[in-house]
């Protein structure tokens, strides 16, 4: 199979191919199925007729020998003839009479008979129409003689004899006396060429060049139509010794020789399984090369067959011719087809050829081109179309290329480096900024390497980590050390983020040189550690202020004769350490904002019990607290409202030898801080209500607590004296 | 008779707060109960009506001062006497677009602002 390949080919190729195979594919196979057809229904018409030709020769055959055998049969019945035999003596008065009468009965036929004789029982002619045969016949007779045992007239087989040279066949009746006894018979000589003349005529009816032979039980040729030279000529090889035979019998004349083998092909396996009934063949081949058609027909009273030969040409001839003109016909189209079809594709394919190289053009880029459109089907539409795309595609182009100028200004804008890198770390494009950056030309830095860009403990794998972990993640914020050409070494901030730009991936790499932005951090970073220093001195000095004053108050104290007074003092001093005592532990805090109230109150309540010079021994200090930083707006006036308590305890709880136990406790819970101060001692004196006392001490506490803390204040008096104060730290901000 | 000049004190410093109205209290004025936060300034004011609000522009609370002032101007138009820690170029600022505002700067002494209710009444405490 022949495998097209129309890919390659051009549309006219294309169009004219697909419309030959529209138009002619269909006619082929038409032709075909129809010369399929017609072939079939003539060959069998053929055989039909053959078998028809073949019947009627044989019946022909049958009619001339029946009507021959009634012939001589009534003619044997003649009296004069039966006279002439029972006579004693040859050659009286109705030898002549008889001779007259066979003469006249010769003339029935001038032309086939040869003659009409009279013969005794022992098969010798007495007389005959024709005297130089009288004493020659006496094969013959020997052959009546069996035939005729049965008394019924019999045709003899086809024999050759001396005189008259000629084929010929007897027909012969026996002539009975009164009594019945066969006393002679009488015998009608005919020449064997009736034969051929009857299969010749009829011969006209199943075309010309078919033929016609009549061939008798030893295959020999009695009549043929067509090859006249082979007549009395067996058909089939028979082998010497048979030809030998035949011709001693006389059925074959002297002078034949045998046939050579294999004349008739397929005819002769056929006769050699000794037909007996009518039988048709149809085979191909005599000189196994000329097909043909072969119908054999049996004749009944001899055993003698009519074989009918038409070659297929004869009769496959009209169709072959019409065949011839189908296909003539078929070329004709085909040409017609492939002109109109070239003609089409021409007309089709002019505007899209046309059309494509303006693509062509259009497609290398020259957007200026335009079709020349024309006509309004659809090729026409297409080339509107294929404008107003190209109309678009300049539009986009030139939109494209604003945003990309845009884009490039902005790039070249802004102080920070850009680098494409591809994902080996190799440069691609960068900004301009990027050179006056790194001091290098832009055509110098895409030849660099990173690693060429890069500070001392910055290597190249280090790098390329940075590059994969961008390309895994999307992005990758880090600070670099960069180089410039000089060798100078910055520190920068890189911000890498990955992208895919149709199939490469690619790394945008924004370099931002922070020395300025690092300056300023150290300079802020060393302001705030001056400011700090400042704060902490602010602190210190505030702390030694109070502590001045306390002192200046001790030393008024010491001159102080009055015990009241005494003691009023040493409790101003007490509140003034309290509140230096923030101050110091804020500075010595480390964010300069928070102390730790636990801290602080442990330190005061120590301060305070020495003030008032209890020993461990009189007063046990019982601390439970957790660690809650707070602002110094609140640490105040804890620390006024513990120094209170704790001093109110110290002064009454454990009059002259008692001695006890100190509670304080600190917890947090939520946001909600308790203070609870508590002792073992006397407790409050009977009916004293404490929020309706005057003493500045408790006033203050409730003051504070309430007023300046927004908590709640809880004094009770049950084994010694609770006071407790809960607040949450929420009023006050941080201001430093 | 007129009424004896009524004074609120707005302070969070409870000690500060205590000590300015007993002194008050002993030189005439009628003084309410101090208070501490922006809420509570607000509040009192409405309820008490007082003449002149000693207002601590620092109050330990979210709303500070000068927003109480606004908001207790919005009910009715008492004299308002800021004190501030701050320096004078900051406080006129703060205080400058209001009318009637006066202010002293902390530390203060009783006497200055003995004076200056004087001055902004034009009276002595007892009318």
């Amino acid at each position: 199979m022949m495998k097209i390949d129309f890919r390659g080919s051009s549309i006219n190729a294309k169009l004219i191919v697909s419309f030959l195979a529209i138009a002619l594919i269909p006619m082929l196979i038409l032709s075909v199925i129809d010369s399929r057809i017609i072939f079939g229904a003539i060959r069998k018409n053929s055989l039909q007729a053959m078998q028809d030709v073949a019947s009627l020769n044989a019946m022909e055959i049958e009619a001339f020998i029946d009507a021959n055998l009634n012939n001589v049969r009534t003619e044997s019945l003649i009296p004069t003839f039966r006279s002439y035999l029972e006579a004693p003596v040859r050659g009286g008065y109705y030898e002549g009479v008889a001779r007259d009468i066979l003469s006249a009965l010769k003339k029935r036929d001038q032309v086939n008979i040869l003659s009409y004789s009279l013969h005794g029982p022992d098969g010798r002619a007495l007389i005959s129409t024709t005297i130089e045969e009288t004493d020659t016949s006496a094969g013959c007779s020997e052959a009546f003689r069996k035939a005729s045992a049965g008394g019924l007239p019999v045709v003899s087989d086809v024999e050759f004899h001396s005189t008259p040279p000629v084929p010929s066949l007897f027909f012969s009746s026996p002539v009975r006396s009164d009594e019945g006894a066969t006393i002679g018979y009488l015998v009608v000589r005919y020449n064997a060429a009736v034969l051929q003349r009857i299969i010749h005529r009829n011969t006209l009816v199943s075309g010309e060049k078919s033929s016609v032979m009549l061939i008798d039980d030893a295959a020999i040729q009695l009549g043929n139509s067509a090859w006249a030279k082979d007549l009395y000529r067996p058909m089939v090889r028979l082998g010497s010794e048979r030809v030998m035979q035949l011709k001693k019998i006389k059925r074959l004349p002297a002078d034949i020789r045998d046939t050579p083998a294999g004349r008739y092909g397929e005819l002769e396996k056929w006769f050699a399984g000794k037909p007996r009934h009518s039988s048709f063949v149809e085979y191909l081949g005599i000189d196994s090369s000329i097909p043909m058609q072969c119908v054999a027909a049996s004749v009944s009273i001899k055993p003698w067959h009519v074989i009918c030969f038409r070659p297929e040409d004869d009769f496959l001839a009209a169709v072959r011719q019409q065949r011839a003109v189908t296909i003539l016909a078929l070329l004709f189209c085909s040409l017609a087809v492939t002109g109109i079809a070239f003609f089409i594709a021409k007309t089709i394919s002019r505007p899209i050829i046309r059309l494509t190289s303006v693509a062509d053009r259009i497609g290398r880029g020259d957007l200026q081109e335009k079709v020349l459109v024309s006509g309004a089907d659809e090729i026409g539409r297409l080339g509107v179309a294929f404008n107003r795309m190209t109309e678009n595609l300049n539009e986009s182009r030139s939109r494209l290329l604003e945003a990309t100028l845009r884009l490039h200004v902005i790039l070249d804008t802004i102080p920070d480096a850009v680098f494409v890198h591809d994902v080996k770390g190799n440069i691609l494009d960068v900004n301009r900024s990027t050179g006056m950056m790194y001091g290098f030309t832009l055509d110098e830095m895409l030849k660099l390497s990173m690693a060429s860009l890069s500070g001392v403990g910055s290597s190249m794998d280090m790098a390329l980590q940075r590059l994969a972990n961008a390309q895994q993640n999307g992005s990758d914020d880090f600070e670099w050390t960069a180089r410039k050409k000089d060798g100078t070494e910055f520190p920068v901030m890189i911000r890498l983020r990955s992208m895919r730009i149709g199939e490469e991936d690619l790394l945008i790499a924004v370099v931002t040189d922070v020395t300025e932005l690092k300056k300023s951090e150290e300079e802020i970073k060393s302001s705030l550690k001056e400011k700090e220093t400042l704060l902490r001195e602010l602190y210190h000095r505030t702390k030694n202020n109070m502590q001045v004053i306390s002192s200046l108050l001790r030393l008024q104290r010491s001159r102080l004769k009055n015990q009241e007074a005494s003691d009023l003092f040493m409790e101003m001093e007490n509140r003034i350490q309290s509140m230096a005592l923030v101050h110091q532990k804020l500075y010595q805090s480390q964010t300069l904002s928070r102390i730790d109230l636990k801290d602080y109150i442990a330190d005061l309540a120590g301060l305070i019990l020495k003030s008032y010079q209890v020993s461990s021994g009189k007063v046990a200090v019982r601390l439970e607290m957790v660690s809650v930083p707070v602002l110094i707006d609140t640490a105040i006036p804890c620390g006024l409202i513990v120094n209170e308590m704790i001093s109110n305890s110290l002064k009454y709880a454990f009059p002259g030898e008692r001695t006890g136990e100190l509670r304080i406790e600190l917890e947090k819970k939520d946001e909600t801080i308790t203070l609870t101060v508590s002792d073992n001692g006397i407790g409050f004196p009977d009916g004293l209500n404490p929020r309706d006392t005057e003493t500045l001490g408790l006033k203050n506490i409730i003051g504070l607590a309430e007023f300046q803390l927004g908590g709640t204040v809880d004094i009770s008096s049950r084994d010694g004296v609770m006071c407790r104060i809960e607040f949450r730290e929420e009023r006050y901000v941080q201001r430093v | 008779m007129r009424e004896r000049v009524k004074v609120l004190i707005a302070e969070d410093e409870y000690l500060v707060a205590l000590d300015i109205r007993n002194e008050l209290m002993r030189i005439g004025y009628d003084v309410c109960i101090p208070v501490a936060t922006g809420d509570n300034v607000i509040a009192a004011a409405i309820k008490e009506k007082p003449d002149v609000i000693l207002m601590d522009v620092n109050l330990a609370s979210d709303i500070d001062g000068i927003a109480a002032a606004r908001a207790i101007r919005e009910n009715y138009d008492p004299c308002i006497i800021f004190m501030t820690g701050l320096d004078e170029g900051g406080i006129k600022n703060v205080v400058g677009a209001m009318d009637k505002s006066r202010y002293i700067i902390k530390p203060v002494s009783i006497h200055e602002i003995e004076d200056m209710i004087r001055s902004v009444i034009g009276a002595a405490p007892g009318g």
